[in-house]
Order: C-alpha cells, then sequence, then structure tokens
C-alpha cells in the first residue's frame, strides 16, 4: 500500500490525525504527511482516506 | 490608531467590509478594537496560522457572557456549548468523526441527483416570472430542501424547521433588534430537540439510508451521548442553511456585478468548480470567526493576552493582495485558489463539499435556464452580523 497526501488540496484538519497517528502526522507546514504503511494500519488508513474532509488522501493498493 | 470607526457594525463595514478590512489590514494588521475589545486578525498568513494554533480555542461562550444570560439564554448556550465548532481537541476530534462520515466526498458525491432535481424544481417555479427575489424565491429552498431530503425528513415540517432555525438564529448571530431573541431561541430550541429526538428513535426501529441513520450507525458504541447527538442535529441545520443560502446568491451577485466573468461562464459551463472557489474567495457567506487566546501570542510585535478575544477574518485574508494577484477582481478561471472561505485546520468547514457541490449545480442550472438576468435595483441590504455575508434580498429580472 502506497499512501500520500495532496498537499495542494490538504487543509490540515487533522482528521487523519485524529483517526490513525500511528500513520500520519503533521509536517512543518502544518499540512498531514503519511510517515508509516505498516499492513497492520491498512483499514484504519483506509478509513482516514474515506473521511478526509476534501478528499487529500490517495491510496495506491498493492496488486 | 487608525482613522477608521470602531464600530464593525457600521453600515458602512457591513455592506462593504472588504474596503473597510483592507484599510485595518494595511495599516495595524492586528487591530485592538476598543469598543468590541477583542484583536482583529486580518492578514493572510495570520488568518492561516492562527486557525492552526493550538494556543486558540474555539469555546468561546464565556462564563463572563453566560453570567448575564437570562435562563433561557442560558439553556441555548448550554446546547451550544456541545456544538462541534464550538469545541475544543479532543472532543472536536470524537464527534467531528461522528459527523465526517456522513459528509465525506464521496458520500457527498453521490447526492448529486438528488440537488440537481431539487434545482430544477427551484427554478420551475420561478421560471415564468419577470420578477424575483434571489434569497427567498430561489437560493432558500435549495439547502433546506437538500438537508431535508438527507435527514429523510417531510416536507409538510418544513415550515416549523425554518421557523425554529430562524428564532435560533436570532441569538446565535446576536441580532440586538430582536428583544425577546432568548426567550424565541430558548422554545425553538426545547422543540427541536423533542423532534429530533422522536426521529432518532425512530430511525433506530427503522433503519435506512438518511443521514439520521448514519448518524446512529457511525455513534455506535455510543461515541456521543443522546444530548450531544441532538445538539449536532440542530447544528446541522442552523449551519448548513443561511451559509448555503449567502453563498448562491453571493455568488450570482458577484456575476451580476461583472458580467465579462458572467459571459464567460455561460459560454464554458466547465470553469463552474474553479468559479465556485472563486465566488467563495471573493465573497464568501463567512466573513470571520471568534476565537478566545489560552495562552499569551505573540504576533507581529503585539502580545494577545491570554483570555483575550480574536476576530479572524477569513474575508480580509481572501482579499490580501500579499497572497493573491488583483485580489479584488473577480476572476473565475484562478487557479490555484487557496482561499480560507471555509476556514482551516481542524474547523474547516465540514459541510464544505455539500456547499461546494450545491453552488455548482444551483448556478451552473441558473445561468442554464435564464436567459437574461438584470438587477432590479442597486439597492443591496446586508444582515447586520460580525460573521456572516448574508444579503437579505437580491431583486433580479429574469426571462427565459
Amino acid at each position: 500500500m502506497k499512501v500520500t497526501v495532496n498537499k495542494n488540496v490538504c487543509i490540515g484538519n487533522g482528521m487523519c490525525i485524529g483517526i490513525v497517528s500511528e500513520a500520519f502526522k503533521f509536517g512543518e507546514d502544518g499540512k498531514s504527511q503519511a510517515y508509516n504503511t505498516d499492513p497492520e494500519l491498512a483499514d484504519l488508513i483506509r478509513e482516514a482516506e474515506e473521511n478526509c474532509p476534501v478528499g487529500a488522501i490517495i491510496i495506491e493498493e498493492d496488486d | 490608531m487608525i482613522a477608521i470607526t470602531n464600530d464593525l457594525l457600521d453600515p458602512q463595514a457591513v455592506s462593504d467590509p472588504y474596503s473597510y478590512f483592507k484599510q485595518i489590514r494595511q495599516e495595524d494588521p492586528v487591530y485592538w478594537n476598543d469598543r468590541w475589545k477583542g484583536w482583529i486578525i486580518t492578514k493572510y498568513d495570520d488568518v492561516y496560522a492562527l486557525l492552526q494554533d493550538p494556543r486558540i480555542s474555539a469555546d468561546r461562550i464565556s462564563k463572563q457572557v453566560m453570567d448575564k444570560m437570562p435562563t433561557e439564554g442560558k439553556y441555548v448556550a448550554e446546547v451550544m456549548k456541545k456544538w462541534m465548532p464550538l469545541t475544543d481537541p479532543p472532543n472536536h476530534t470524537r464527534i467531528r468523526k461522528v459527523l465526517q462520515k456522513a459528509f465525506s466526498p464521496r458520500v457527498i458525491g453521490a447526492m448529486r441527483d438528488t440537488i440537481q432535481n431539487i434545482v430544477n424544481q427551484a427554478i420551475d417555479e420561478i421560471e415564468k416570472r419577470e420578477r424575483i427575489d434571489i434569497v427567498s424565491d430561489y437560493a432558500f429552498s435549495i439547502p433546506s430542501n437538500v438537508l431535508s431530503a438527507m435527514m429523510g425528513l417531510p416536507s409538510e415540517d418544513f415550515d416549523k424547521i425554518k421557523t425554529w432555525t430562524h428564532d435560533l438564529n436570532t441569538l446565535v448571530f446576536i441580532d440586538l433588534s430582536v428583544k425577546d431573541r432568548h426567550m424565541k431561541a430558548f422554545l425553538a430550541v426545547k422543540e427541536m430537540s423533542a423532534y429530533f429526538e422522536e426521529k432518532f428513535e425512530e430511525r433506530k426501529r427503522n433503519p435506512g439510508t438518511d443521514l439520521i441513520s448514519s448518524l446512529i450507525e457511525a455513534n455506535e458504541g455510543g461515541i456521543l451521548s443522546p444530548e450531544e447527538l441532538i445538539a449536532q442535529s440542530i447544528l446541522l441545520f442552523q449551519a448548513g442553511h443561511e451559509t448555503t443560502t449567502g453563498m448562491i446568491a453571493n455568488s450570482l451577485l458577484a456575476l451580476l456585478k461583472n458580467p465579462d466573468q458572467m459571459k464567460l461562464l455561460k459560454e464554458n459551463p466547465s470553469l463552474i468548480n474553479t468559479a465556485v472557489e472563486e465566488f467563495v474567495r471573493y465573497d464568501g457567506a463567512a466573513k470571520s470567526v471568534v476565537r478566545v487566546a489560552t495562552e499569551d501570542i505573540e504576533i507581529r510585535n503585539k502580545v494577545i493576552k491570554k483570555g483575550e478575544r480574536l476576530l479572524i477574518v477569513n474575508a480580509s485574508a481572501n482579499r490580501d493582495e500579499e497572497k493573491f494577484e488583483n485580489p479584488d477582481q473577480l476572476d473565475i478561471t484562478r487557479d490555484p485558489n487557496p482561499h480560507l472561505g471555509f476556514g482551516h485546520g481542524a474547523h474547516y468547514c465540514l459541510g464544505n463539499q455539500l456547499a461546494r457541490l450545491e453552488v455548482r449545480i444551483a448556478v451552473s442550472t441558473f445561468l442554464q435556464r435564464i436567459n437574461h438576468l438584470e438587477l432590479a435595483h442597486d439597492q443591496l441590504s446586508w444582515e447586520s452580523t460580525m460573521v456572516g455575508r448574508l444579503l437579505k434580498s437580491l431583486d433580479v429580472y429574469i426571462k427565459i
């Protein structure tokens, strides 16, 4: 699983961090960044993607 | 000191907040307003930074304000204090997580056909007329019908919901001209609470696919108390209603005042996405938000002391000449457009996806079906509030 945050879209809402702080954190720009894609977190990361208020999280699933 | 009225509700400042805040922004961007007894924040960078600063609290109904209120007002304030926009993390995060599911881009995207039908019906009702008020005859019906459809509420309940929302807003938006506003808001909240309580019970017995059912589902495990859930339902009506109405009207007004942009959008309907972002930047429905400092904050060589309040003026940030080129010009092709019209940070508008979609459909369908649109007169009248940018009416001549 590859996870990226589109910085042009992210509004620093922190919803993803509220859902799974083991996978997302605030960068110095106040926007979210993905730092851990441990397979054990996959479901929570998908939940974060689904709940992002602006759809800034992009997940590419492994084949 | 700046040579400008310190009355934030001065008629001139209400009708043209952009010139008013421009002067403040250019002369004293972190300005202490002695009359309101708070700081006025007007630069883009400061608004952006403060909206995500953990030293700023959204819990702004202070004990002093509560103490001054009559019993009825206190009751309403207790409900409002549970509203998500007035809470800080971790409470805020807990509440938002339940509501967010129902407002995610995917869920809202699936609402497109429902919204289109509501907009089509709204135009069917006005298109034969020569003169309409865009606010009451068109814009108003769209968010309220969309919310009712989302919540699965019958249309016959609609008039009472409209009255409740209006009565509640006399207190929320501090309309000093309504002397019995505390009592009005109190009765509205009491009746709305009973109404939603009944709806929640109904949906628990017969779950559906509506917003109330999904709130119950998202609240599985009782993340929110029943009182909290009902407070948020009242909030959704209160918040989603007048702002979206205002946004639709402000967008059409912006086009009326900029005929070249109206022509451009009519000829290129695919510009609607960037156009709506620009409408929100240029004349959004939310002018500013109130916050409170929980620690001393130093900013531009001034110190905002712990406990002092701030008016964070998104409308001014969106016209900051250091951030936007030609900020006072409406440019529906502007891209990127990093406006702060929906706020920023933890309290970024929950309903942004829904509002964007409603405004896109409401504006583009209007322009497609109404061939000629012209202001009936130039006497625009705006609601006299510090936070909203809402037209009382927008009278136009139309022809299909």
